[in-house]
């Protein structure tokens, strides 16, 4: 056998041998142990903290906004579906306070026109209703009806 | 959210407004379908024996490697996180078609590509070492593995290695393209894709572009170089390419006559798009302009007598118009299957985006890289044919059948 083929049959045998060596230090201890994942990942996901507070916990201090979102048709969202997770706001009141979102493309996320939402659903256009104005100015995002008072 | 909205018609489900496999998707079988092409035609003269197509070979080769060095990257630009692709290597996924695609895209590279082209160049590297100096000699030393070995039995051992190696190397490519079409045809949630025709019509439309860009090719360099273009290779190449676009347009027209007949629950939305939102790219660029005129003006080479520049430049104009034809059909089969709601019962619109990750800018860069590599690897393992070559010009084989027909030869 010629001398380069053996230096390329050599070649291919070391490569081999290279990708099996780094497969072994690649695929980490605990993967096949459960399934196609990483065992180890199971007790490291259950040890992160939970960044939602959940609805009752708002509901402890602040009973009157929650009275007037009962009233209205956003009674079946949650706090932190607009206020953003708020777990260390309810574990320390005073050390933050969680964000309002503010912008109307908020609003249009679930109010902009589209035909595969449910009849009945209320939307509207958002390059036609209103452009520009801020949401809140006829409609309050606890009790979202619009304000007829102030709608012409 | 709202702009998109707009670009709806019918009734659609709401994760299918926006298209998640864009133009980079695109390119993923057009690029892999170029490299299975061009191993094809390389493989016309080193299993078939058809010798006119010689001019061709290793430019064939060249090109086939050039492309398959990036055709994963549409991929990972798409994806994101490139780290993460080795993880298909490390912990193999058997159930997932598109993991398993690494090891047919590493096994055609390393095994197939790489080693045929080593074989084949590794008797003239070792001339080339001898005769050029500084990096390129340090180059083709280690290349060759230090060894100046270029006795008749090695050589034509060398030979016989190819051409094994060729050998495999027909099946690895079918399996390599055929198995990009298994994995849109395998998606049986999308009854655009679904078919069991999809693997062999991405097939044969892989050789189409293939052949179409290594004739383009081919008379491009000549061009550049200011030599001649053989025209026994070209018309015999063009023959070729015929016959592909032949059996490429008989599978396609079967698929499509398969599904008028059938006339399944999806084929009024089917026939919507493809008059309508597809009519252009599908009708037009893929059809008409990338299948019925580039086979006319073929057929017309083999009917009329038509003169050698005129059937120079009507190559020319055919592999462009095919070139852009399969561009269009991998367009067609991977932004026409999320266009229609599997509702059955609407819409979307895919706008490409010119600057952005997916944007046009990006998928150009790739389409371009392949090119610069392909420059970079001329100027190292020098393709070229021709019978009147320069004293000196290394890259030229003074007699044509020196390099690659003795291969068929000691093969036999």
């Amino acid at each position: 056998m010629p001398r380069y083929l053996v230096r390329l049959i050599i070649i291919f045998v070391l490569g081999a041998v290279a990708v099996l060596a780094i497969r072994q230090f690649m695929v980490p201890a605990s993967f096949y142990q459960l399934g196609h994942y990483r065992a180890s990942v199971l007790p490291e996901v259950a040890a992160q903290e939970p960044v939602y507070a959940g609805h009752a916990a708002c509901e402890e201090c602040h009973g009157d906004v929650l009275e007037v979102k009962e009233k209205g048709r956003h009674t079946g969202l949650s706090c932190e579906v607009c206020h953003g997770a708020a777990a260390t706001h309810a574990a320390d009141p005073s050390s933050t306070k969680p964000f309002t979102e503010l912008d109307r493309s908020f609003c249009l996320v679930c109010h902009e026109k589209n035909i595969s939402r449910p009849a009945g659903f209320p939307m509207v256009d958002g390059l036609a209703h209103n452009i520009k104005e801020d949401c809140r100015k006829c409609h309050k995002p606890h009790s979202p009806s619009p304000n007829k008072g102030e709608e012409k | 959210m709202h702009e998109a909205a707009y670009a709806f018609t019918g009734y659609i489900y709401p994760n299918e407004a926006k298209l998640l496999w864009s133009v980079l998707i695109v390119l993923y079988p057009y690029i892999t379908g170029l490299v299975a092409g061009a191993f094809i035609l390389a493989s016309l003269l080193s299993v078939f024996r058809v010798k006119a197509v010689h001019p061709t070979y290793r430019l064939a080769l060249l090109t086939s490697l050039s492309f398959l060095l990036v055709a994963t990257l549409p991929l990972l630009a798409h994806l994101g996180h490139p780290e993460r692709s080795f993880e298909i290597f490390v912990t193999p996924h058997t159930s997932s078609a598109m993991a398993m695609f690494g090891f047919v895209y590493a096994w055609y590279l390393m095994l197939v590509l790489c080693v045929e082209i080593w074989f084949e160049y590794r008797a003239d590297m070792v001339r080339w070492a001898g005769e050029c100096k500084g990096l390129k000699r340090l180059i083709y030393r280690i290349i060759t593995l230090w060894d100046d070995d270029t006795s008749p039995r090695s050589v034509q051992m060398d030979h016989k290695i190819a051409y094994a190696v060729t050998v495999i190397g027909i099946p690895s490519a079918f399996l390599l393209h055929g198995y990009v079409g298994f994995i849109f045809g395998s998606v049986k949630a999308n009854p655009y894709w679904a078919s069991v025709l999809m693997p062999v019509v991405f097939l044969f439309s892989a050789i189409v572009s293939g052949i179409a860009l290594v004739l383009l090719l081919y008379q491009v360099t000549a061009h550049l170089r200011w030599k001649k273009a053989d025209m026994a290779c070209l018309d015999t190449v063009g023959r070729y390419l015929l016959y592909a676009l032949i059996v490429d347009f008989a599978l396609e027209g079967l698929d499509v006559i398969h599904r008028i007949y059938v006339a399944e629950e999806s084929f009024d939305i089917l026939s919507l798009m493809v008059t309508g939102k597809l009519f252009l790219t599908l009708v037009i660029a893929q059809v008409l302009l990338g299948g019925l005129v580039p086979m006319l003006a073929l057929a017309s080479t083999l009917v009329f007598r038509i003169p050698d520049k005129t059937r120079q430049w009507l190559y020319v104009v055919v592999s462009l118009l095919v070139l852009q034809g399969i561009f269009f059909m991998r367009w067609n089969v991977v932004i026409g299957g999320q266009l229609f709601s599997k509702s059955l019962l609407g819409f979307t619109t895919y706008k490409l985006d010119i600057a952005g990750r997916e944007g046009a800018m990006v998928a150009l860069i790739i389409m371009g890289l392949p090119f610069i590599i392909l420059t970079v690897l001329t100027w190292l393992l020098p393709p070229w044919v021709d019978n009147d070559a320069a004293p000196g010009d290394h890259g030229a084989t003074d007699k044509p059948e020196a390099a690659a027909v003795p291969a068929q030869a000691s093969a036999k």
